[in-house]
């Protein structure tokens, strides 16, 4: 190989060059690598006549229920501390990441952030509030927030449930699980229900947070649990579903799997429960539907693509979505499934259903789409 | 050519932290620690290799110099000389790229491995559903506990950063010496990578999480054991001098000393004996 050294010093220049990108790159968390830049997941937030829309861009849309037009400005949703400069890939002057839902409480709405902050915000005067729901640590807040009233439920990366009082943003009582707290908690007379990445779901007494019972699955658990007929069903990282006796936490049932369909992936979405049916939908691709009382499979569908966003139902029809992008209809009477659109773009965010309109959030292209749940057809969407 | 990159490089080694992780008492930076050596081992015939070749490269400097004066006002002539004097030596000039091409996509992976086990963001969580094996070890491991020495490696840590930094400086400061002979120019350019390199680590483990400050420390701390191995303390030879003359350490004599520290003037200093 006989180049002139001229040549051999522009290779070299050219390597160490190219070494240099790729560590800013590394370091920059953008190498080959989109989707550790945040893009949230939030749910829209359903009021009488408008939705909230939390964007990736850390902004709180207000968007008509009937067309999709913007009824109001919109908030930002942060300190003024977000990341900027090179490293900041793109986030820089955008507010936190939000990847819960909004809560909803007269005029008074409440945002959990990535930043670990909890806002909230009049809807008619825009007027905030904001407090670090963990001082010390300040930890991320993936799960959204469940409310009470006044009090306000929130999970938190530091691995506690706090309950703030909304007005006075104030703590009421805090529970410490031994992981992070990622999914959002389920409350259900009186009890709060909350799941931990510490393998655990707990029974807490909603009005001041001492612990009932504590069952241990054998993985994390992501999914909220679900709660019905004094039934606590759970999906977890163990490709396992539990079925407990809400009273005392004991095992009713459990599901890891048929002959006609196991489990291959983590439970990641939160299941829903239609009639007599558990539909819980799986990160390999497979919507398992299970009969409440004895956890037998009775139907399974498979997808070539992951199931990451949470189910919603209306009346026996369940309607959820691939990440690939593809809404769906399963008719839990007969058993058939529909496709009723296909968006070309990630689906991680759960659905909401507000009378004959699905609100799909999607993340690639971040946009809000109403869906008319009869026939997939788009009434309206906003673009992000 | 992303499920390429992922099939083939990136589940691999991410799966195989996540079961060393769980093998090694669920503790996130042993395994990090062994992965790192583990990959360091196998790449050691491409190290070598380009170790070699810079080392050659080092020892026909005072050569190269020679043919730049005489040559001074015939580039062409220089070229062809500098060539004939390449060829003679059995080297190419462009020998320790190749190694290094290969090594930075392995490089890049584990880094990658590393931001996707330690679910920095819910993101990158979610997407490692789809990276790992449908093995009962992984999914017991899921997700790792990031905790290591009281520290949460899944967040930057002022301290692993300054010891990025200087563990950074130090192989840089090693290997000066054993590269740039006596070009004036190459050693001005040298100094300023001494500095600028571990700065720039620094700059970034101040922002990334510190399980990858953990991997580069360990990365530097191996490369500096192999560099000692193979040509001795190099440009860390005066300190070492100094730091043994404070210890009152009795000097022994080597066989040999290493070949760039030798040329840069450090008489009397101290290493194994280069291989041939």
């Amino acid at each position: 190989m006989n180049l002139p050294m001229k040549k051999i010093r522009k290779i070299q220049i050219a390597a160490a060059s190219l070494l240099l990108v790729v560590v800013l790159m590394i370091g920059a968390g953008c190498s080959c690598n989109a989707q550790v830049t945040q893009a949230g997941w939030a749910p829209v937030a359903v009021g009488e006549d408008s939705v909230y829309l939390a964007t990736a861009e850390g902004t709180l849309v207000t968007l008509s229920k009937i067309n999709g037009n913007k009824t109001a400005e919109d908030i930002k949703v942060n300190t003024g501390n977000t990341a900027a400069g090179i490293l900041s890939c793109g986030m820089a002057g955008r507010g936190t990441v939000v990847y819960g839902t909004p809560y909803i409480n007269g005029d008074l709405i409440s945002v959990a952030g990535y930043d670990g902050m909890v806002y909230t915000y009049s809807i008619t005067t825009h007027l905030s509030n904001s407090v670090q729901l963990d001082e010390d640590k300040g930890m991320s807040i993936i799960g959204g927030i469940v409310g009470d009233g006044d009090i306000l439920y929130i999970p938190c990366s530091d691995g506690c449930v706090y309950a703030l009082n909304s007005l006075s943003l104030t703590r009421e009582w805090s529970f410490e699980t031994g992981d992070k707290v990622w999914a959002t908690p389920v409350l259900d007379n009186g009890t709060l229900y909350v799941a931990s990445f510490d393998s655990k779901v707990y029974a807490l007494d909603a009005s001041d947070g001492t612990m009932k019972w504590s069952y241990a699955t054998n993985g994390p658990i992501m999914a909220s649990p679900v709660v019905k007929d004094g039934v606590v069903y759970v999906c977890s990282f163990d490709r396992t579903i539990h079925a407990l006796n809400a009273s005392d936490g004991s095992l009713k049932w459990n599901f890891t799997g048929s002959s006609e369909a196991v489990p291959r992936k983590w439970f990641w979405a939160t299941p829903i429960i239609v009639s007599d049916y558990l539909c819980a939908p799986n990160m390999d691709g497979t919507m398992f539907v299970l009969k409440v009382e004895t956890g037998e499979l009775a139907y399974s569908f498979e997808y070539d693509a992951q199931l990451s966003s949470s189910p919603v139902a209306v009346g026996d029809i369940v309607y959820y979505a691939t990440e690939a992008g593809v809404l769906w209809s399963l008719d839990l009477t007969t058993g058939a499934t529909v496709q009723l659109h296909d968006f070309e773009q990630t689906i991680d965010s759960g659905l909401v259903v507000d009378g004959d309109v699905i609100f799909v959030h999607t993340q690639t292209k971040e946009a809000l789409y109403a869906v008319n749940r009869a026939n997939g057809l788009v009434s309206w969407y906003y673009e992000v | 050519m992303g499920n390429i990159w992922n099939i083939v490089i990136l589940r691999p080694i991410t799966n195989f932290l996540i079961v060393l992780s769980d093998v090694l008492f669920g503790n996130f930076g042993l395994a990090v620690i062994a992965l790192t050596i583990i990959i360091n081992l196998i790449l050691l015939p491409l190290t070598i290799k380009q170790m070699k070749t810079t080392k050659k490269t080092a020892e026909l400097q005072p050569k190269l110099q020679a043919l730049q004066k005489k040559y001074a006002n015939d580039q062409q002539a220089l070229a062809q000389a500098q060539m004939q004097l390449y060829k003679e030596s059995g080297i190419s000039p462009t020998g320790c790229l190749l190694p290094m091409f290969i090594q930075m996509p392995v490089w890049v992976a584990l880094y990658q491995a590393i931001m996707r086990v330690m679910a920095v963001y819910p993101e990158s969580f979610l997407n490692l559903s789809s990276m790992v094996y449908s093995w009962d070890i992984i999914f017991k491991a899921l997700p790792l506990k990031t905790t290591f020495l009281g520290m949460n490696m899944s967040t930057s840590n002022f301290i692993m950063a300054i010891l990025v930094g200087l563990s950074m400086y130090l192989q840089t400061k090693m290997t000066t010496n054993t590269s740039a002979g006596n070009n004036p120019q190459m050693q001005q350019q040298q100094q300023m990578m001494q500095v600028m390199m571990p700065a720039m680590f620094v700059f970034l483990a101040m922002t990334l999480p510190s399980g990858l400050s953990l991997y580069w420390i360990v990365n530097a701390v191996i490369r500096m054991v192999m560099q000692y191995f193979y040509t001795g303390w190099g440009g860390l030879q005066p300190w070492v001098d100094k730091i043994a003359g404070i210890l009152h350490i009795k000097k022994k004599d080597t066989p040999q000393t290493p070949v760039s520290s030798k040329k840069s003037g450090n008489k009397g200093s101290k290493g194994p004996i280069s291989k041939k």
